[in-house]
């Protein structure tokens, strides 16, 4: 980890040195936007931090925590060119593994999507609302107004606070740090501002229904406040939220031109590319053990189309993570439902088995081991199942 | 205490500190067993684990990790919401989840568990499992692992190293390690 920081603060300390060296246009917010194609002159201090975002992209196609499958990145490539088809050949999308909701996009056209936020999402509609977001960010080059405003207010690893911040918080840091350099800028209350405006806009005019738009803040804030935690996300600790914004997006899209073939909410083609994507998301979901904040996402996931069967299943994995009195029965119960299902998880099997195994319900647990086996030949635990089932043998003989 | 946890930012980080030599023979690792080494290895300890290395942690290491008592986390560093704690009743396969879970945790990527299955500690029972992962820069690496319950407590050896040269260098005398822990006669 230390050594992580070290290579990241190097690379921007190499950037800095650029500013220092060199001396530079400005920008004024508004009214500069990127262009298909757009490229930083060499001997600008953007092209110092197009360096720095370079040396980024290159650790996290090393990182082995991206998400490769080609289906999902070519989906999200299609989103994206839906929404501003004149840059779209200019951005890089990767699909990163970190289970927390968050998306960013470096100035050099690279666009995180964070695993976390695939599981949140509903459809493409709530989607394309996020991306739009980054994409406005992207396209009024707000993190390149902010690296100078840091430079002019000596402050220049402001911008990289919540890099600093996650360097610190062992879990996030940890997760977060691949990549982050440059992605991860606070962006000021104007920058969000105008990225509200810009990506809604973006949206709507790409024909995605707005109703969906404040529903993912909505869920986020729900979540937060089911952690009863001080700190908010990653994604919200660098993107404000609040009820204005909620608010606001709800009556802009009261007040949106619906266009003549109606809004795109896109739920289906959304939950065929993601379907398959679930179960390792949700996985990864359960190991924070923010359990409340989980509940919720399980609560929410019918509407968004995780499997009856792998509710259940999920649920049941809930309560015998958290381990709080009575949770050992409720997740008896919940794996019981899940298995009433022909398409519930194998492991479901294993799990009931070993709470029956646990409580001295060995006979019970004999079949249920064994469907495991025959529907997982080649799951990783076969030889302990093999030998549980041996050892409840020999018990009752 | 966590463990767990520090035994993975030694795994994961490497870092320096002070170095003690470990002859080849029989050494006390903790109070419920010995092992017996046939090279030298150097040692570092910090609490209950103690990593011995022969070219640096970050390219070969052995942890001992021992006794972490019932509800004693084994997943987090400072953030007590995320932590696993250890249960007693924990099933192998529930061990194995928290242990792939904490290597996720600290930064290794693609944490898979292969060919969990019933292993000798010593005189006792106890589980074997491999690992395969990638470090934070994308590196491969192995491991193994061999974990025992005693006393309500769990006990953890954990031998990590580069998928090429380093783990398979030392594999043989880890498996060597392992076949020569001797458990204490109060146990």
């Amino acid at each position: 980890m230390i050594c992580l920081s070290l290579r990241q603060l190097s690379a921007l300390f190499f950037c800095i040195i650029l500013i220092g060296c060199q001396s530079s246009p400005s920008t004024n917010g508004k009214t500069s936007t990127v262009a298909r194609g757009y490229q930083p002159e060499p001997d600008t201090d953007e092209a110092g931090l197009w360096l720095v975002m370079d040396q980024a992209e290159k650790d996290l196609i090393t990182s082995g925590k991206l998400i490769t499958d080609v289906r999902v990145t070519e989906y999200l490539r299609q989103v994206i060119c839906r929404l501003s088809n004149d840059i779209c050949e200019d951005v890089r999308i990767y699909v990163v593994r970190i289970p927390y909701f968050n998306a960013t996009m470096a100035p050099n056209g690279v666009m995180q999507i964070w695993s976390g936020l695939l599981l949140r999402t509903e459809n493409e509609a709530q989607l394309a609302y996020i991306l739009a977001h980054e994409i406005a960010h992207y396209r009024y080059q707000h993190s390149l107004q902010i690296f100078r405003q840091a430079k002019t207010t000596a402050n220049v690893l402001a911008p990289f606070q919540v890099v600093t911040i996650a360097g610190g918080v062992s879990y996030v840091g940890s997760l977060a740090q691949i990549g982050a350099v440059g992605t991860l800028m606070k962006f000021s209350r104007d920058h969000e501002r105008e990225a509200d405006n810009g990506g809604f806009e973006m949206a709507v005019a790409a024909g995605y229904n707005p109703h969906e738009s404040a529903k993912v803040w909505e869920g986020l804030e729900e979540e937060k406040d089911a952690l009863d935690e001080s700190a908010p996300s990653l994604f919200l600790s660098t993107h404000p939220s609040s009820g204005e914004r909620v608010d606001t997006l709800k009556q802009r899209a009261i007040a949106a031109t619906k266009p003549g073939n109606g809004w795109i909410t896109g739920a289906d083609r959304y939950n065929e590319v993601i379907d398959p994507l679930r179960f390792q998301l949700m996985s990864d979901e359960l190991r924070l053990r923010r359990f409340p904040a989980t509940q919720i996402l399980l609560d929410r996931a019918a509407d968004a189309g995780l499997r009856v069967s792998e509710i259940k299943f999920f649920q049941a994995e809930l309560y015998s993570a958290r381990a709080e009195k009575d949770d050992t029965s409720k997740a008896e119960a919940a794996y019981r439902e899940c298995l009433k299902h022909p398409d519930a998880p194998p492991e479901a099997y294993r799990e009931l088995a070993m709470i029956y195994m646990k409580s001295g319900r060995g006979q019970q647990a004999l079949p249920l081991f064994e469907n495991y086996l025959a529907q997982k030949p080649d799951a990783f635990d076969r030889s302990m199942v093999k030998a549980y089932i041996q050892r409840i043998d020999s018990e009752d003989n | 205490m966590k463990i767990i946890w520090v035994g993975l930012v030694f795994l994961l980080s490497g870092c320096s500190s002070t170095y003690n030599l470990v002859e080849p023979g029989q050494v006390a690792v903790c109070d419920l067993y010995s092992v017996k080494p046939s090279i030298r290895w150097s040692e570092i300890n910090k609490g209950d684990v103690r990593l011995w290395t022969v070219d640096g942690a970050q390219l070969e290491s052995i942890r001992f990790i021992s006794g972490i008592r019932e509800g004693v986390s084994i997943m987090d560093i400072t953030e007590e919401k995320h932590e696993t704690p250890f249960r007693a009743n924990m099933s192998e396969s529930e061990l194995v989840d928290a242990i792939v879970d904490a290597f996720s945790l600290s930064g290794a990527q693609q944490v898979k568990a292969r060919d969990l299955r019933p292993a000798q500690f010593g005189n006792l029972e106890g589980f074997r499992f491999e690992l395969g992962f990638m470090n934070e820069d994308g590196l491969n690496k192995e491991g193994v692992v061999i974990g025992t319950i005693v006393d309500q407590s769990l006990y953890l050896i954990i031998y990590t190293g580069t998928k090429i040269h380093y783990f398979p260098m030392y594999a043989s005398e880890f498996d060597n390690i392992v076949s020569s822990i001797k458990i204490q006669k109060n146990h």
